[in-house]
């Protein structure tokens, strides 16, 4: 296996700590939060 | 023992057991937080939040234009655990693998088997980011399309509860339940003679995993060394994978079937960060004791 593949996990994964903070800088943690503590009608088949 | 694990994770991270009681769900801070598995986040006992169901809410919003947030948990996940999520961390594909232990005749594969594998990434690329990024209403907001019209996830773990126990949502049931429902039986009933159904078809989350499989910690490997090709890790896997051919398949949900079956221990499933070394119990009888990188 080539060290490039071998790095590919880390790299995805510091990839996708970086997206997480640079998310909760850009606002997306309230819509997740308002999203997902009040009832989804849409999820239930009501909305 | 995976049975126990996949039961053990739908109850914890579902263990808001008042909702159920009382037909409402958890609203704390810890609602912001995704979880790996398709858990709805209107199921009455959820922690979490669903990354599909965030991915379609941030999506469909007039302001943010890339869900970075979502996309951060999607990849640390896949990243850390591939599929191994879908055979582990997943309450819907749980309630699948039981349902295919019922006696049955049992369908291993058919004809479009392989072309309707496609079908889930489909899903993922139209109902859970274009429609809910493009269409939207006077206001600027989109809809979760994937939730609304198919996810049988939502309708059994948030639907049914919620609306037993709570008679307001009773009573404005109409036509989408009703097509959720039938939705449900269907893959509920199919689970029973083809192992899930979903999410080999139809599971958007697994559709994004699986193009983890070949570059996350969590591998399948095969000391070709040790295999003797007898077949048998390919006889035991529900998800039609032959691991000597392709252990990094997209499709391998990791359940680990194939390395319990192995007769010879050639297959071994783990977290792999880098070189490593065949170490003498990892070695079948008679055969050569070696230290090499193990190749794909």
């Amino acid at each position: 296996m080539s060290a490039g593949r071998r790095a590919l996990p880390l790299i995805l994964l510091a990839l996708g700590a970086g997206f997480l903070v640079l998310g909760i800088f850009n606002g997306e943690i309230a819509v997740v939060l308002s999203r997902a503590a009040n009832i989804c009608l849409e999820c239930i088949g009501i909305g | 023992m995976r049975g126990w694990i996949q039961g053990a994770w739908t109850v914890v991270s579902n263990g808001y057991l008042v909702g159920f009681v009382q037909g409402r769900i958890w609203q704390g801070n810890s609602k912001a937080v995704c979880v790996p598995g398709l858990n709805c986040y209107s199921c009455p006992g959820a922690w979490g939040a669903c990354p599909i169901g965030s991915l379609q809410a941030v999506l469909a919003t007039r302001e943010i234009k890339f869900p970075l947030y979502v996309t951060g948990f999607l990849l640390a996940f896949g990243a850390l655990f591939g599929r191994f999520v879908c055979g582990f961390l997943c309450p819907f594909g749980w309630v699948q693998d039981l349902l295919y232990k019922i006696p049955s005749k049992k369908i291993r594969t058919f004809k479009y088997d392989r072309l309707l594998r496609y079908l889930k990434y489909v899903v993922l690329a139209v109902l859970v980011i274009l429609l809910p990024l493009l269409v939207k209403n006077a206001a600027g907001v989109g809809l979760p399309w994937f939730c609304k019209w198919v996810c049988p996830s939502g309708t059994l773990f948030a639907g049914i509860p919620l609306l037993l126990a709570n008679p307001t949502l009773r009573a404005v049931v109409g036509f989408i339940f009703s097509w959720k429902m039938a939705l449900l039986i269907l893959i509920m009933g199919l689970s029973v003679f083809i192992y899930r159904p979903f999410c080999k078809y139809l599971c958007p989350l697994g559709a994004t995993y699986a193009l983890f499989n070949k570059a996350s910690f969590y591998r399948l490997k095969l000391n070709e060394s040790a295999c003797t090709n007898c077949g048998e890790c390919k006889r035991a896997c529900n998800m039609g994978v032959d691991p000597t051919k392709a252990p990094d398949d997209m499709e391998c949900i990791r359940c680990g079937d194939c390395v319990k079956n192995c007769p010879t221990k050639a297959l071994t499933a783990g977290f792999f960060t880098g070189r490593r070394k065949i170490q003498p119990k990892d070695s079948v009888e008679g055969s050569e004791q070696i230290e090499i990188e193990i190749e794909e």
